[in-house]
C-alpha cells in the first residue's frame, strides 16, 4: 500500500474519532430527554426530503469520483476530468441545498441562543411589545374596549408574577384575550401580533444542528477544494494516470464526508 | 495472528501501482452499489412517509440499520476497505471498535436521565414545565 493512503487512512482515523464524539453527543443529548420534548423536524423547519435529496447528491458524487479514478488507471484522462467536475458541481449542490436549510433557519430565528423556549417570557414580550401598544393607540375607546384593555394590562401583570403556572392556562388565556381583542377592536388593530412559535429545547437543538451539520459543511468544502486543485491539474495537462494514488486519497476523503452524512440524515431528519 | 501483522506491515509503504491491479475493473460494481444506495436511501425515507405502518420503533430501528449497511457499502467498495482490509486492520478494530464504545459508555447518561424524566413527567402535569414543540395562535 502506498505511504500516502496509508497517510490518509490514519487522517480519517482520527476524522472517525472526531465525529463520534460529535455524533456520541448528540445521541446522549437528543435520547436523553422526555419522550415528546424534543423538537420535531416540522417544529424545526427541517424538510425531510431535502435531506434525502442532498443524501442522494453525495452518493452520485462518490460514484463519480470512484469512475474517476478508474478512469484515470485505465488513462482516460478525459473522462477521469469530466467525472471530478461532476463531482464538484455535485457537492456545490449539496452545500447550496444545506445553504437554503441554513436560511429557513435564520429566518425563523432558529439560531443558537435565539430560540425562545419558554411560554412565560415570549408571551410577556409579545403582550408588551404588540398587544398593549396596539390597544392603547386607539384614541377613544368604547367601553368594551377598555374592558379587554383592562384585561390585557392584567394578564401582563399576571404573566409577570409568574402567578399563572399552568402553561395550558397561559395559552388558552392568549388564545381569548385575542379573540376578544379582535372583536372588540376589529383584526387590523391586532395584525402586527404573532405570537411566536415556542420550543422547548430549540437552543440545545439549534447548536446541535448547526454543529454537526457545520462542520460537516466545512468538510464537504474542503473536499471541493482538493477537486478544484485536481481540475486545475487537469487543465495544466499535469493530471496522469500516474496519479491515481492522489486522486484515490481525495476520493477516500469524498466517501468518509458521504458516511459522515449517511448517520446524519436519519439522526437528524428522520429520527426526530 | 502475527504473520497477519507482519505482512500488514509488509504491505503497508509499498509504492506498488495499486489501483486496477489487484481490484480488476471495478466500474460495474460501482454501479451496483450505487443502485443498493438508492435503494436503502429510499426506504429510509419512506420510513417517515405516510406509506409506513409498522410503527416508529420499527422505523427507526429500519433507519438505524439501513444507515449501516450503507456505511458498509460505501467502505466496503467506494474505499476499498474488502481489498485492503488485511493492510488496514489494525488501524480501524481498535478506532472502530472506541468509536462504537464512545456513545456506549454515555448511555448511562441517558438511563440515568430517566429520573430526571420521571420527575418532569410529573411537573408537566403540574404545568410548570412547557409543553412539547407547539406553535399557538398564528
Amino acid at each position: 500500500m502506498p505511504t500516502a493512503k496509508l497517510a490518509m487512512w490514519l487522517f480519517l482515523g482520527t476524522e472517525i474519532m472526531f465525529f463520534a464524539g460529535l455524533l456520541g453527543a448528540y445521541i446522549v443529548l437528543r435520547f436523553g430527554q422526555a419522550p415528546g420534548v424534543w423538537p420535531t423536524p416540522h417544529d424545526v423547519h427541517l424538510v425531510e426530503w431535502m435531506g434525502a435529496v442532498n443524501t442522494f447528491v453525495l452518493i452520485c458524487s462518490s460514484v463519480t469520483v470512484v469512475l474517476a479514478h478508474s478512469a484515470l488507471l485505465k488513462g482516460n484522462i478525459g473522462r477521469a476530468t469530466m467525472m471530478i467536475l461532476i463531482t464538484l458541481l455535485l457537492g456545490c449542490v449539496f452545500l447550496g441545498i444545506k445553504a437554503v436549510e441554513y436560511k429557513a433557519k435564520i429566518d425563523h430565528h432558529l439560531l443558537p441562543g435565539q430560540v425562545r423556549e419558554t411560554v412565560n417570557d415570549t408571551y410577556l414580550d409579545e403582550m408588551n411589545r404588540r398587544v398593549i401598544p396596539a390597544l392603547t393607540a386607539v384614541p377613544s375607546r368604547s367601553a368594551e374596549q377598555n374592558k379587554v384593555l383592562a384585561d390585557a394590562e392584567a394578564f401582563v401583570k399576571v404573566l409577570g408574577s409568574g402567578e399563572m403556572t399552568k402553561v395550558a392556562e397561559r395559552i388558552n388565556r392568549a388564545k381569548a384575550l385575542h379573540g376578544e381583542a379582535e372583536k372588540a377592536f376589529g383584526a387590523a388593530a391586532l395584525e402586527e401580533v404573532h405570537w411566536p412559535m415556542v420550543i422547548p429545547l430549540g437552543n440545545l437543538w439549534s447548536s446541535l444542528y448547526f454543529a454537526l451539520t457545520g462542520i460537516h459543511a466545512l468538510h464537504v468544502l474542503g473536499g471541493l477544494v482538493m477537486f478544484g486543485l485536481l481540475l486545475v491539474m487537469s487543465m495544466m495537462s499535469r493530471l496522469t494516470p500516474k496519479h491515481d494514488v492522489l486522486v484515490e486519497n481525495v476520493g477516500l476523503y469524498w466517501h468518509f464526508v458521504d458516511l459522515v452524512w449517511i448517520f446524519l440524515f436519519p439522526l437528524l431528519y428522520l429520527l426526530g | 495472528m502475527t504473520e497477519k501483522l507482519a505482512s500488514a506491515a509488509a504491505g503497508v509503504g509499498q509504492a506498488d501501482s495499486h489501483g486496477g491491479e489487484h481490484h480488476g475493473d471495478m466500474d460495474a460494481i460501482y454501479y451496483k452499489v450505487f443502485g443498493a444506495l438508492v435503494v436503502c436511501t429510499a426506504v429510509s425515507f419512506i420510513t417517515v412517509s405516510p406509506l409506513w405502518f409498522l410503527g416508529a420503533t420499527t422505523g427507526h430501528t429500519l433507519v438505524m440499520l439501513v444507515a449501516v449497511v450503507k456505511a458498509l457499502l460505501v467502505a466496503m467498495f467506494f474505499m476499498h476497505l474488502k481489498y485492503d482490509w488485511n493492510k488496514l486492520y489494525f488501524m480501524f478494530v481498535p478506532t472502530l471498535t472506541i468509536a462504537t464504545l464512545l456513545p456506549c459508555v454515555l448511555l448511562p447518561d441517558i438511563t440515568f436521565s430517566q429520573t430526571r424524566i420521571i420527575h418532569f413527567s410529573k411537573d408537566a402535569n403540574a404545568g410548570t414545565v412547557p409543553p412539547p414543540a407547539a406553535q399557538v395562535l398564528e
